[in-house]
């Protein structure tokens, strides 16, 4: 009897979900709408980086807090740094998602190929949400100005494919244009 | 009939467009479930011994022929995007090894009868697929990923049909032949039905095939480097940024 309420309850469950998950989503479109391809691009550039470390410098709000001794006006700083540094990470990812989503036409009338490098695709793609969702949770909950060294250490640890066999993986970031 | 109506012009329409190459492995499960529903009629009628025997080889190959036809669509809907193109895969056969081991498999080694291990079989499998068939959906919407009204119209069919039959299933197993019997043989025809007007509907127009489509807007325009190096690129500035 619990069985049977149980998986009738699952299967309105199902349909309920998948439901939803088709729904055209406004969301997305909204967020498109707002980072436009150029937008996107320059958030990798030397002025987009030059933001966002700038953003996640500590430095303005312990200067407002311990120089000029305005406690309150470093917290009221450290918030809205704090909502510019969860859409900087917003926009980072959509585009990271706009190159995520250029398609590839494959070979006609052939399957998708199943090659080692598009494992490391997935690889590097899923690494990039990993790092990027823990850092939504870090300034979510911390703040800005939260150190990710030490968590982030293991990720590093991580062997890349590309950058480094290119040169690329030890290069200044803020020299990447 | 009237479901074998509707999955023999789901078939023709196919053929007609010339879109069976396409999702072959689709549109080989449907050919498979509707010849082995003839057989099992032509066996009811002719054969009524081997009747049951039949019956349930053939229901019980069309349940893992589902997961085949799960992990096409899995490769289908993200094959154009070189990036995400093998997560597809990678998440239909580790939520199907997941279940399979923690929850299929465990419940086939309990002792019980054969006729109630069969419907448990098909109701931890049927949960197994919709669990693939949801998060598939999660990952497209994640990545926002428009997935057309013929992939679409699939899984809604796919949600129904494997909802529906959890159902169907559990209730068998809990009441049994006597109480439920007449109830079961009844809404098993009517998924089966329901699910092919779906299917129906969504592939009666085919939808222009991105993989087959060499002139894709957006496709490679702008890119000056290899994608991996781009990946690659992103991950480092990321990292990096954090680490300061």
């Amino acid at each position: 009897m619990n069985a049977a309420l149980t998986y009738s309850v699952i299967a309105v469950l199902i349909i309920l979900v998948v439901a939803l998950l088709l729904r055209p989503s406004r969301e997305g479109a909204v967020a498109d709408a707002e980072i436009s391809g150029e937008h996107a691009r320059g958030l990798w550039e030397g002025s987009g980086l030059s933001l966002a470390e700038r953003i996640l410098d500590p430095a303005d709000y312990l200067w407002l807090r311990d120089e000029l001794g305005f406690p309150q006006l470093a917290r009221v700083l450290g918030r809205s740094r704090r909502q510019m540094a969860l859409k900087w990470l917003k926009a980072v990812r959509r585009s990271f998602d706009e190159l995520v989503r250029t398609p590839e036409p494959g070979p006609v009338g052939g399957p998708p190929s199943d090659t080692a490098e598009s494992w490391q695709l997935l690889r590097l793609t899923l690494r990039f949400h990993l790092v990027l969702g823990y850092a939504f949770l870090v300034v979510w909950f911390c703040g800005p100005y939260h150190r990710l060294i030490l968590p982030l250490g293991w990720v590093q640890s991580l062997p890349t494919f590309g950058p480094q066999r290119n040169g690329y993986g030890a290069a200044d970031v803020t020299r990447f244009s | 009939m009237l479901s074998y109506a509707i999955g023999l012009a789901i078939v023709v329409r196919a053929v007609q467009g010339g879109v069976l190459s396409r999702l072959w492995l689709f549109y080989s499960y449907l050919i498979y479930s509707l010849t082995t529903g003839v057989v099992t009629i032509g066996a009811y009628y002719l054969a009524l011994g081997s009747y049951a025997s039949i019956f349930w080889f053939a229901f019980l190959t069309t349940v893992i022929a589902e997961f085949a036809v799960l992990l096409q669509l899995a490769d289908y809907i993200f094959a154009p995007y070189p990036a995400i193109r093998q997560i597809g895969r990678f998440l239909t056969v580790s939520i199907g090894v997941m279940f399979t081991a923690l929850y299929i498999g465990p419940s086939l080694l309990e002792p019980a009868p054969r006729s109630l291990t069969i419907l448990d079989l098909v109701v931890r499998s049927s949960v197994a697929k919709a669990a693939i068939v949801i998060v598939l959906l999660v990952a497209a919407r994640y990545f926002r990923i428009k997935l057309g009204k013929n992939i679409a119209g699939i899984m809604i069919g796919f949600a129904i049909y494997l909802a529906l039959s959890t159902a169907n299933f559990a209730l068998a197993e809990t009441y049994g032949r006597s109480q439920y019997g007449q109830t079961f043989a009844t809404v098993g025809p009517l998924t089966q039905t329901l699910t092919l007007l779906v299917w129906a509907i969504a592939l009666w127009e085919p939808q222009p095939d991105l993989l087959s489509n060499r002139e894709v807007p957006g496709g490679q325009e702008g890119i000056s480097e290899p994608l991996s190096c781009q990946l690659g690129r992103f991950n480092t500035a990321l990292t990096r940024l954090l680490r300061r």
